[in-house]
């Protein structure tokens, strides 16, 4: 949110080169550098990169992950996001009917792990993902990403209890998303019914699939944007850390739940005259995290406000007060030191001022 | 409702079947040695629940009645529940259960018998005090009541024991089945409430307050004992209004004097459950609330704000008309 400006970075990632071919062919990638089987496409607002893994979840995984690790450091500044596209089998003892050329939108990915038995993880898509409206979820669908390259009537039956789809990259994919914390979308276009017939059908339907993939590609583009973040105004004005920015940014999204604009947060925190005072930009960033945190947490600052007061005689004669987290207890922590005697005696009066019982009110939930 | 059925081989032959198949008869039936070997073995994202919810028929193995934790329900009696179900249809943005089991698809437990077996076993080894057993801790008691039909069998257990409880808790309106059944003073059927506004925004689902009110005034009509759970409290802007309004309708509706109790407790959550509110609903409220980790790990309102919330609760609840010792803080 405020961060520096982003360019939207989009990996497409092919298990298999015919997957890729009509891409390759019709956009104008060029190979990138030290990274085999891998593009670049650069323009003005956007990058694309395009990646082939290779089959199977090892090579997936891996290079997967290389590739990102080295986009990642090479362009710093983009936002990332992965798109697998690609064939996949359907199980036909599964209950979700597709049709052969069909392209569907991949929900969540599972994966087999040996045998019957599954992988625990599963991991969803973005936008789809997130997007589990029964209305939306016309060619949507899960998908299992198998060990075995040809599956027995057995695996086949039980691994329809869990998904339609089979492939065996994009689970390794997804994962390797997930790892460098990127967003993972996968779209599948069906090729066989898993039932052993695959290669010849594939080599010979390659060229079309490939080209279907792209068509769809192009035109989901809009919606691909949409899951990406929009840049927000940016407070050049403050020294920001980086816990600083998560904070502010976490404070951001929870006063716009509550209803409040960008703008209004300002002006409620008084930015502009906060900006005016004579203080480090360290300071004003501090400041304004804390006004911020006041403006969502009202209740809070007002219990606090009211500790304050009930414990002001013991903080004006040097007394370190301290409260147990969430005040779970009618508890509070004094710590001083003694230097003379006057000393003691003051600490003395500030204690015998200090009104315990209308302490433990506060804390016992009096009117806040 | 259900994109699949799959039905245990070990339940295969019980009457609820065929209801259930014949009620479902354009959802795909499959047989399955055992519901652990496809439930839970992946994670199945909760909000697949919207688009792809399955339901498990089959046998619960393993402890079927459990001991309930501290403050669950009415202090000084021993509380247990008894697992029938796992996983609910409705969808409250709180629910714990987003971050309980491993998927969202309904499992149904139609071992019964076992259950029961179970509960008369606990009941014996407390033979002097009131026992009370709590169903609704993984499922919405009452929702699919009219597809399991086990409450005739649960009142015949309850009719048998009068020295224990039975709660049914729920958020349903549901009560077909309980209406054809006469009403037994041992069984309580207590409605989770909150103000119309709180159910629409968090709610997912879940039948209008009024629904709710209306099935409780048909109970009481009909001699049911019925209670209240005023859970989860959610605080709001303008949060003593709508609590007031709230407590206005139970006066229209119900006669309070009556309720057997009204529980009261704050929105809680384990940390678990939080991180997938967070994930599940990031435009929620419930993310911009003043919520801390509080004594036992779990994320809650700061104690002070907890207790003024539940003092005022309880100063309307005693304004309306309920007595100091109808009301119970739960969970506190």
């Amino acid at each position: 949110m405020l961060t520096s400006p982003e360019r939207k970075h989009i990996i497409l990632a092919f298990a298999h080169r015919g997957e890729a071919k009509c891409f390759l062919n019709e956009l104008d990638f060029k190979p990138i550098n030290a990274l085999s089987d891998s593009y670049l496409l650069d323009s003005e607002n956007e990058r694309l990169s395009l990646v082939i893994t290779g089959e199977g979840k090892e090579n997936a995984m891996i290079h997967l992950s290389y590739t990102l690790a080295i986009l990642k450091e090479r362009f710093p500044k983009d936002h990332f996001l992965v798109h697998n596209l690609g064939v996949c089998g359907h199980l036909q003892d599964s209950p979700i009917k597709f049709e052969l050329g069909e392209i569907v939108n991949v929900r969540t990915v599972y994966a087999q792990k040996n045998n019957n038995e599954m992988e625990f993880k599963s991991f969803s898509t973005v936008p789809n993902g997130n997007n589990n409206n029964k209305k939306d979820s016309k060619n949507q669908s899960d998908l299992i990403s198998t060990s075995e390259r040809i599956l027995s009537p057995d695996s086949s039956h039980h691994l329809s209890n869990f998904a339609p789809l089979v492939d065996r990259e994009a689970w390794a994919m997804a994962y390797a998303c997930h790892k460098q914390d990127t967003p993972f979308m996968c779209t599948k276009i069906i090729s066989d019914f898993a039932d052993g017939e695959v290669c010849v059908r594939v080599k010979e339907k390659s060229e079309e699939w490939s080209d279907e993939l792209l068509r769809f590609f192009l035109n989901q583009e809009k919606q691909i944007s949409s899951a990406l973040p929009t840049n927000k105004e940016i407070l050049t004005d403050l020294h920001i850390t980086i816990s600083q920015e998560r904070s502010l940014n976490n404070l951001m999204r929870a006063l716009e739940i509550k209803g409040h604009s960008l703008e209004q947060i300002l002006e409620k925190c008084n930015y502009s005259q906060l900006l005016a005072e004579e203080i480090r930009p360290k300071e004003k960033t501090k400041e304004l995290l804390k006004r911020m945190a006041d403006l969502l947490n009202p209740l809070e600052k007002e219990l606090r406000d009211q500790l304050e007061e009930a414990t002001g005689c013991l903080q004006k004669v040097g007394f370190k007060v301290r409260f147990d987290q969430g005040h779970e207890n009618d508890v509070v922590h004094l710590t001083t030191s003694l230097e003379n005697h006057e000393n003691i005696n003051n600490l003395i009066a500030g204690l015998e001022s200090f009104d315990y019982l209308k302490f433990k009110e506060i804390l016992r939930g009096r009117d806040v | 409702m259900f994109s699949r059925i799959f039905v245990e081989k070990s339940v295969g032959h019980l009457p609820q079947i065929s209801v259930i198949k014949e009620r479902f008869s354009n959802t795909p039936v499959t047989e399955i040695d055992a519901i652990e070997d496809i439930f839970g073995r992946v994670k199945k994202p909760y909000l697949q629940k919207r688009s792809n919810l399955q339901l498990f028929l089959g046998k619960k193995k393993g402890t079927l009645v459990k001991e309930a934790p501290d403050a669950y329900g009415l202090a000084g009696e021993p509380h247990y529940y008894f697992i029938h179900a796992y996983n609910c249809i409705y969808e409250c943005e709180y629910c714990y259960l987003q971050g309980y089991f491993q998927s969202p698809d309904i499992v149904l437990f139609l071992n019964h018998d076992e259950i029961a077996i179970e509960i008369e076993s606990v009941i014996k080894r407390h033979p002097d005090q009131t026992v009370w057993f709590h169903a609704g801790e993984f499922s919405d008691s009452l929702a699919l009541s009219h597809l399991t039909g086990e409450l005739p069998f649960y009142f015949e257990l309850f009719k048998r024991n009068p020295q224990a409880k039975l709660e049914l808790r729920t958020k349903s309106a549901n009560i077909k089945e309980l209406k054809k059944l006469s009403a037994l003073e041992n069984v309580i059927t207590s409605f989770s409430l909150s103000p119309q506004n709180r159910i629409k925004a968090t709610d997912l689902k879940t039948p209008s307050l009024k629904h709710r009110l209306s099935a409780m005034r048909e109970l009481q009509n009909l001699g049911h004992p019925v209670a209240i759970h005023l859970d989860p409290i959610i605080h709001e802007d303008n949060f003593l209004e709508t609590y007031k309004g709230l407590f206005d309708e139970l006066n229209e509706y119900l006669d309070l004097t009556s309720l057997a109790y009204v529980s009261m407790g704050v929105v809680r959550f384990t940390s678990k459950v939080f991180h997938q509110v967070k994930k599940n609903y990031p435009h929620s409220e419930l993310l911009a609330a003043e919520f801390h980790s509080s004594f036992d790990g779990k994320v809650r309102y700061p104690r002070p704000f907890r207790l003024w919330l539940l003092g005022k609760i309880k100063q309307l609840a005693l304004q309306s008309g309920l007595r100091e010792e109808q009301i119970y803080l739960c969970m506190e």
